[in-house]
């Protein structure tokens, strides 16, 4: 037995329109210098890496691991960054090899973890430097 | 075509920067209250994306002479502190 078009109609609950709660539209409040924070640190962000470290160096030494990078990120500092910190001149295929190597997992690295970014820009200019030196 | 397929676009590589369109970047922008003023200081400019847009662009363009492709970066910061809780939404 069939059901007539029109016979049974689902009804929904009344449509309203959506006012917004509260007294105003959602906002996110700043002040101008919060704001000019995230501007300068937006141009520090999109500047040159170079000119990035030039501006504002971290303080991390060569060679060593920050406390605060996770075990399985430490892989990363290479034998080179040791031998640097260390005082050694790395063998040269060692000190090549794991630039081409590192590239690709340090791109990876850097869109997984932003809050690494820093970090990883400092690993990639001293594989640099180390590399130009070898 | 594939399901997954993912479509590669141009310019500014938003989704490092964890944002998923251009709009995006002005939908975050032209929430923000400086000092208690709006960015986009009509209300009615909040409901057309171009004229939110406009107002975005002038308002850094003036103040900060950010240019347009740099604003990427501030909505990219500015989004991933109310994500991480250091900045939240108010009524």
């Amino acid at each position: 037995m069939g059901v007539e078009s029109g016979q049974i109609r689902q009804v929904g609950a009344p449509q309203r329109p959506v006012a917004p709660a509260g007294n105003g539209s959602p906002h996110i409040d700043l002040t101008s210098a919060g704001l000019s924070g995230y501007v300068e640190r937006a141009a520090q962000l999109r500047a040159p890496e170079h000119e990035r470290f030039t501006h504002n160096p971290l303080p991390i030494q060569t060679g060593t691991i920050p406390p605060n990078i996770p075990v399985n990120l430490q892989p990363l500092v290479l034998p080179q960054h040791r031998a640097a910190a260390a005082g050694e001149a790395a063998p040269a295929e060692r000190a090549s090899a794991p630039l081409t190597q590192m590239a690709p997992a340090l791109d990876v690295l850097s869109e997984l973890a932003p809050n690494l970014r820093p970090l990883i820009n400092r690993i990639r200019q001293e594989n640099r430097m180390l590399g130009a030196r070898s | 075509m594939a399901p997954n397929q993912k479509t590669q676009t141009e310019g500014t590589n938003l989704k490092t920067l964890g944002l998923n369109s251009p709009q995006e970047v002005f939908d975050i922008l032209g929430l923000l209250k400086v000092d208690g003023e709006p960015i986009v200081k009509n209300e009615q400019d909040i409901l057309d994306p171009r004229l939110k847009a406009k107002a975005v662009i002038d308002y850094f363009n003036e103040k900060f002479n950010v240019k347009m492709d740099e604003l990427p970066y501030v909505a990219s910061l500015i989004k991933h502190d109310l994500k991480h809780g250091k900045l939240t939404w108010r009524r």
